[in-house]
């Protein structure tokens, strides 16, 4: 079953009533759409929010959704209309504002997320690093799966025609690569989540 | 032979459930997919792998995003259960300085509002309507010298999804004669009888009802005028006005 006959069975156990499923769903495409709505809204503290939002609303159409799009291609563009209202409402909130003073300190505000944002920019490099790194000390035939796969995007039966060996050992090499990765990289971004 | 109670064997079977979950975040699990998908949605272990998977993926493909904590996805579903309030707009977790000025200032003006206001927008409702009803009067008068530019005035409800109000009709004038266009629990638009067709002034109808939904959805209409709609059709020229 393809992930996006995956996503479909998912949203048909929401659609059910089974409210677990949807936490599948946000735990699968809760950085890409947080990365997408970091496009529009600059501020990192707000990212969060809007994220939030647009699962929510995602979370409240779904009864509607027919399955005729991808459901990432519909939550996505729940993503971006969430994120350009915020950015609507942020900006008639500044005009409307008479003071100022307020303004000024709106505007210093964001100023100072911007200066912030270098930092977390750091924070995911670091990660990425590490990543890498991990990756790099890992036996060739791991190595190998795990890079055809996650950036290759290759199947497990195209990989397995590459790497000459059958699909379940594809399987079994891409899980203990995964899994290698896990235990570097949790620390870290357990760190970074204390220091949000 | 094997005992099944071994720590050996318990961790061999967790981790072949760990390895079949790896499998389904890459939708490469070709067994009971849905039988697997339920321990994710059930067993805390299971959606732990699912979390660590995909952030392993979103790291490597660069889609990983600080902003949000390994607590994220609880948080949402924290929200669903308090019955998040999608008019407040975003700021559950973090009130931003605009929100905090925005929110007091709203308390320092709140008193100040003009009880008149819902009584002045029902009015003006009325009003459009009258007017509306005016022009089709007007122009069904019109429509007996044929070449007579058409009009069309009609006032709909902004929620044509409603099944309860199937087949609400109105009455148009159209270059052919005098139609009557029936709405459809949906926002199609038909005339009753096929010789009274004109494709021109149906399209027009779907298109600008289409617009209105679209509008007064996404740009968060006020009052009596997101479910109103007046509008003036002209089939002579290009030209189509509404408001």
């Amino acid at each position: 079953m393809s992930e996006k006959e995956n996503d479909l069975v998912l949203v048909r156990k929401v659609q059910a009533g089974e409210k677990g499923a949807f936490d599948l769903l946000v735990l699968k495409y809760q950085h890409k759409i947080a990365n997408l709505v970091s496009r529009f809204v600059h501020d990192h503290s707000e990212v969060q929010d809007v994220t939030q939002e647009a699962f929510i609303k995602a979370y409240r159409g779904l009864k509607n959704f027919r399955g005729e799009s991808a459901f990432y291609t519909w939550l996505y563009r729940i993503a971006i209309n969430t994120a350009k209202n915020h950015l609507a409402s942020m900006s008639r909130r500044i005009t409307d504002g008479t003071d100022a003073a307020e303004a000024e300190q709106f505007a210093t505000a964001t100023a100072l997320h911007d200066i912030a944002d270098p930092q977390r920019e750091m924070m995911t490099d670091q990660i990425a690093e590490v990543v890498k790194l991990t990756i790099n000390t890992l036996p060739d035939e791991l190595k190998t799966a795990i890079t055809l796969r996650e950036l290759q995007g290759m199947s497990y039966e195209e990989i397995a025609e590459v790497m000459e060996c059958p699909i379940g050992t594809v399987r079994s090499r891409i899980f203990r690569a995964r899994d290698a990765i896990d235990q570097k990289l949790r620390p870290l971004v357990d760190e970074t989540a204390r220091e949000e | 032979m094997t005992d099944n109670n071994t720590p050996n064997s318990t961790a061999s079977a967790e981790n072949s459930h760990f390895e079949a979950i790896s499998a389904l975040v890459d939708g490469e699990f070709s067994n009971d997919t849905e039988s697997l998908l339920n321990i994710a949605v059930c067993e805390k272990d299971c959606k732990d792998a699912w979390q660590r998977y995909h952030l392993v993926r979103d790291v490597l493909q660069r889609d990983y995003h600080p902003a949000l904590g390994a607590d994220f996805a609880s948080k949402v579903s924290q929200s669903l259960d308090d019955g998040f309030d999608l008019s407040s707009g975003a700021g559950s977790n973090v009130m931003s300085f605009v929100d905090k000025s925005h929110r007091s200032k709203a308390r320092r003006t709140s008193g100040r509002k003009p009880a008149w206001l819902p009584v002045a927008g029902l009015g003006l409702a009325a009003s459009v309507a009258a007017a509306g009803f005016m022009a089709w009067q007007l122009n069904k008068s019109q429509a007996g010298f044929g070449s007579a530019p058409v009009a069309v005035a009609q006032s709909v409800s902004a929620d044509t999804n409603s099944s309860s109000d199937p087949g609400q009709s109105v009455q148009v004038s159209v270059a052919s004669g005098q139609g009557v266009y029936q709405r459809e629990p949906g926002t199609r638009w038909v005339v009753a009888t096929s010789s009274q067709r004109d494709a021109a002034v149906e399209q027009r109808l779907n298109s600008l009802l289409l617009n209105h939904l679209e509008d007064s959805t996404m740009g968060r209409v006020q009052g009596m005028m997101a479910h109103s709609r007046v509008v003036a059709y002209d089939s002579s020229g290009p030209v189509n006005e509404s408001f």
